[in-house]
């Protein structure tokens, strides 16, 4: 087995499975192909065509969750979101130029720290389950416990200002802490998501590198190919598609994400770490309980349809890369 | 109703159908109720605050050995999940008997959807009276109210008059709370609170000259509003005026905030910029209350509930000094008083088949009786009027600060006046523009003044 | 030999560096549950001055652990298992077979993924009340495995491309049936891919609190985080009980864990080596 190639193996989904031969082995599969399927589809049927459909209507319609009747306003509530209304168009943009930020730096980072943390834990013998299970932490983590831990750290007297202070670079300090100033709080937060967000990212490289055969790579140098070419030749290509959920899974996290800012900053100070994912929650919760869910809702499907854009060139982008 | 309701129906019965799924085996929660008002029935309530789940539950106790009519009290916390859970049981019939809600706002939102039965015939004068006076007409829908909606809004289909709720729990915002200690410690009496907005500036001058690190004001200025709400609202109305204060809101801003008026109010607010306590953007309501505990603050801004939530704190109330947010001495009004707001209040629901056991529950635990019993293990004040007992229910420190909700009518600040405001009205807008005058320092008094009614401007608009 | 030394050195530099800062916040939360009310308050120091266990006993013994445990342990299982059934037969066929729809479909769930999640709650309880399950723990289960179909559709249908044709060819060849080829070959080969699933699938199912609480009324069907959260949400805050309730409530995900990580080993080279 050990001749293996990559080229074989990488059957994704566009390229299409051989066809089965005779026109009833066709049909076989056919059926056998849906029989497969079916479950999901069977339980998408029930559990989400009602509930993703009538979510969508609501983006059409003013509700305040608790009268009997929507009133059905067409496609104001994306008109008021994208510029018509005065107070939630600027509000909108605002989060918006938040949200790109962290939509770019999250899932870039995350990759940048997970991949080499997931090659050099695969590659070590001693502690690597260990160092797994470590690594695996911040997943389970809860919400509040980090807050503190992260604050304690963050604040003005916290040890990351008494470090920089204790190394002569005191300029670097902040004395209103690193979530209170205003220009140091978004790259804070952006770096908290990271760590957040490389265990499963580094759970997923992992169990990607695991699927590699050893003897593959084994070959591949004692043919005499370097690391770094091993590493780009077998192991990448592997590990793109991996690669491409992760980020996948950064940017549904950038657009509906909000537990993390509504827990360290609540879109503060003064507005400044405001994102889409807060918003769509205030606008459901908390404006006086006004008829504002199906401005939340068609805020959510501005973002659903912002992430399938953004899929889309990701995947070209991805395909390229290879 | 039930056009989406029925379509519900449909859609989910084929797609049942249509998969097979018979899904119907594991029953629903089962909670049929006798239909008579009688001893021995159960009564269902929901609150969202959980210190008041404890202290109903021992109301409940004693409710039950006079009436025999038993309360089973539910917590649902936090705001958002309570919320969604009594939106959930309204579209899918589920509703408890009663709901604790937020005053003056939540209860009439959902009683105009018709989620509360109107109590305008049975809350009589009697039961008014007991009351604090400025919360009596918390809960009913004034034509006011119904007035400066939007045209959509379920509001405009009540009659005016129509009761949904009794306050239940009061409280009144902008109290300062100094350290004695620090006080002293910066060459300052610590028995005389500061008469003027400009004496607390000066104290707070002295504490932080003294200790810069600790010797600050806190403010859980996470949630921008409570420097707008707490400290420049009161301020600004002893500055200005009730009128004047209120134009600063109104529509087309000719007095707004960008007014000279308006941008000297902004002036004096953002004069507090030097004294902040380091990093009180980045501290909830109670952390910041929890600093100040500590002492790493010399003076914190809260509401009448903040005493007993700093006494649990560690610091008890015989070592700070109370006053409301001082008026500055060119202002109109000389002295301040807070008039106090009802922050939660009492609902039945319309879909009750228990409404006489609901009822008398309601009358039971706004008696001061049965307020007595909830006060002394919550931390807030009722809004029944203890009258004779406070003192002995409340603690004599809690009672004290009563004496700030008594003052001349025209100098005091009510809180609960809303009826002046955008109709749209969303303060975490205003809030976050106040941050960045002070204490992040982004903006003027002047370019804070323009914001301000572009803010109130643009909500104003987005409700034509 | 001294250069790939000073490598591997550097490697376990770099590693355990990232371990400190991955495990710094959870320390602070097992710290926290070994606290005292006033200790925490106070804030500061990482290693408990006066450590106590009456914090973790106290909240242990208010929680009605063994019940909200099997609750949790119902939910969460389920969930798992049908997470594992339904979506590894559908991403088998997305992976290998050949059908009309197959693309389209695919691409559908894996859409599913960015579906703004805060507006589906309430029609979630509408539907779940016209079938009959609303406050039942199928009713949890139904959603929570219909939420995890875009993830592990996306990541099992890559993971069952990457096992080599040859070996279903040949299965095919010695005349096995698709079902007995997805059995015997694709599961046993994708085994780290199901563990992750397994994994990413019962993290936050054990920790869901918002559905469970909207459609949860009787307390005898409460999962550990509602227990947890009716001991902790008090108007003043208790942070060492909330930290001890964290740490109730996460222990046995690590167990948990723990236990798989022994599966957790290259499916490909136990697959041909066995």
């Amino acid at each position: 087995m050990t001749t293996l190639t990559v080229k074989d193996r990488a059957g994704r989904l566009r390229e299409e499975p051989p066809r089965g031969g005779r026109p009833r082995g066709r049909w076989k599969e056919i059926l056998t192909g849906w029989a497969f399927v079916l479950p999901a589809v069977a339980l998408f049927l029930v559990m989400g065509l009602y509930t993703i459909g009538s979510g969508f209507a609501l983006s059409f319609a003013k509700w305040n969750g608790f009268t009997p009747e929507w009133l059905w306003v067409g496609i104001q509530n994306y008109k008021d979101l994208l510029y018509a209304d005065p107070s939630l168009a600027p509000e909108m943009r605002r989060a918006a130029w938040n949200t790109l930020q962290v939509m770019i730096a999250v899932p870039a980072l995350t990759v940048a720290i997970a991949l080499p943390l997931a090659v050099t834990l695969n590659s070590i013998r001693r502690l690597r389950s260990l160092l797994r299970s470590v690594y695996f932490l911040p997943y389970v983590t809860s919400g509040i416990a980090v807050y503190y831990a992260w604050r304690y750290v963050l604040e003005p007297e916290g040890s990351v200002n008494l470090l920089l202070r204790a190394l002569g670079l005191g300029s670097l300090s902040q004395p209103q802490g690193f979530l209170g100033n205003p220009s140091t709080a978004l790259p804070t937060l952006i770096l908290i998501l990271v760590w957040s967000s490389v265990p499963v990212a580094t759970l997923l490289y992992l169990s990607g590198l695991q699927a590699i055969d050893p003897n593959m790579i084994e070959a591949a140098q004692i043919d005499g190919a370097a690391p770094r070419h091993v590493l780009r030749r077998i192991i990448w290509p592997l590990l793109r598609p991996i690669t491409a959920a992760i980020v996948l899974l950064g940017v549904r996290d950038a657009l509906h994400g909000f537990q993390i800012f509504l827990i360290m900053t609540g879109g503060g100070p003064g507005g400044h770490t405001d994102v889409l994912g807060l918003m769509t929650y205030r606008l459901s919760f908390f404006k006086g309980l006004a008829q504002t869910l199906g401005v939340a809702s068609a805020l959510g499907w501005l973002l659903f349809a912002a992430a399938l854009l953004l899929t889309l060139v990701n995947a070209r982008m991805l395909r390229r890369i290879r | 109703m039930t056009a989406a309701r029925k379509r519900t129906r449909i859609l989910a019965v084929a797609v049942t159908l249509a998969v097979g799924l018979t899904a119907a085996a594991c029953g629903g929660s089962g909670d049929e109720k006798a239909g008579t008002p009688a001893a021995g029935q159960t009564l269902k309530m929901w609150t969202f605050k959980r210190s008041h789940a404890d202290a109903l539950n021992k109301a409940a106790a004693q409710f039950k050995s006079e009436t025999g009519i038993a309360v089973t009290i539910e917590a649902v916390t936090p705001d958002d999940v309570f919320v969604s859970k009594v939106q959930g049981a309204a579209q899918t019939n589920g509703l408890p008997d009663v709901l604790e809600l937020h005053a003056g706002g939540e209860d009439l939102e959902m009683g105009a959807s018709g989620l509360l039965s109107d109590l305008s015939a049975d809350v009589n004068d009697a039961w008014k009276q007991r009351l604090l006076p400025t919360t009596r007409e918390t809960g009913v829908m004034t034509q006011q109210r119904i007035d400066i909606v939007a045209n959509d809004s379920p509001f405009k289909q009540v009659k005016p008059g129509t009761r949904f709720s009794v306050p239940f729990t009061a409280g009144a915002f902008g109290i300062v709370y100094a350290n004695k200690e620090k006080l002293k410690a910066a060459g300052l009496s610590a028995d005389t609170p500061p008469k003027t907005w400009e004496e607390f500036l000066d104290a707070l001058k002295a504490t932080t000259a003294k200790d810069p690190q600790q010797g600050g004001l806190s403010l859980g200025l996470k949630t921008s509003q409570t420097g707008f709400n707490w400290v420049y609202q009161p301020m600004a109305h002893s500055y200005l005026g009730k009128e004047k204060f209120q134009a600063l809101f109104a529509k087309g801003a000719a007095q707004g905030f960008g007014s000279p008026d308006g941008v000297k109010s902004l002036e004096l607010y953002s004069r507090l910029t030097p004294y902040w306590m380091p990093g009180t953007t980045t501290l909830g309501i109670d952390e910041a209350d929890i600093a100040f505990a500590q002492g790493k603050s010399a003076f914190d801004v809260g509401g009448t509930f903040t005493l007993a939530f700093l006494a649990q704190n560690g610091l008890s109330p015989d070592k700070v000094l109370t006053f409301p947010i001082p008026p500055p001495a060119e202002g109109q009004n000389k002295e301040i008083s807070m008039s106090p707001l009802a922050l939660t209040s009492l609902g039945i629901t319309s879909t009750t088949k228990n409404r006489e056991a609901a009822l008398k529950w309601l009358d039971w635990v706004t008696s001061p009786k049965g307020a007595g019993v909830v006060a002394k293990s919550s931390l807030d004040l009722p809004a029944t009027d203890l009258g004779a007992e406070a003192e002995s229910l409340l603690g004599a420190d809690l009672a004290a600060l009563q004496k700030y909700f008594t003052g001349a009518p025209e100098s005091a600040y009510d809180a609960a006046d809303v009826t002046f405001f955008p109709s749209d009205y969303d303060q975490v807008k205003p809030g976050d523009v106040m941050v960045r005058l002070t204490p992040l320092k982004e903006a003027t008094p002047e370019q804070t003044g323009t914001e301000m009614d572009k803010v109130m401007g643009a909500m104003w608009k987005s409700t034509q | 030999m001294s250069r790939s030394r000073a490598a591997r050195i550097a490697a376990y530099v770099a590693l355990a560096v990232y371990a400190a800062i991955s495990v710094y916040p959870f320390l602070w939360m097992v710290s926290g549950a070994f606290k005292s009310r006033t200790e925490i308050l106070q804030g500061g120091h990482l290693i408990p001055q006066h450590p106590t266990l009456d914090t973790l006993v106290d909240t242990w013994s208010r929680l009605n652990f063994v019940q909200y445990f099997g609750n949790s342990l119902i939910v969460t299982g389920s969930t798992v298992i049908g997470v594992l059934v339904v979506y590894s037969l559908a991403s088998y066929a997305f992976a290998v077979l050949n059908f009309p729809g197959r693309k389209v479909l695919f691409w559908f769930f894996v859409s599913l993924l960015f579906v703004p999640g805060i507006t589906v709650l309430l029609p979630v309880v509408i539907l779940e009340k016209e079938l009959g399950v609303l406050g039942t723990h199928l009713g949890l289960v139904l959603p929570f495995i219909n939420g995890t179909a875009p993830l592990t559709v996306l990541l099992l249908t890559n993971s069952y491309s990457s096992i080599p044709r040859e070996m279903r060819e040949a299965a095919r060849a010695d005349g096995a049936g698709e079902p007995r080829i997805f059995w015997s070959i694709y599961l046993p080969l994708a085994r780290p891919a199901h563990i992750t699933i397994a994994v990413l699938t019962a993290v936050p199912t054990w920790n869901e609190y918002v559905l469970t609480r909207v459609s949860i009324s009787d307390a005898s069907l409460y999962t550990l985080p509602l227990g947890l959260e009716s001991l902790i949400s008090s108007e003043v805050p208790r942070y060492n009980e909330v930290m001890a309730a964290s740490l109730i409530l996460v222990l046995p995900v690590i167990a948990l864990f723990l236990f798989l990580q022994r599966y957790f080993v290259n499916g490909l080279v136990g697959a041909i080596k066995g």
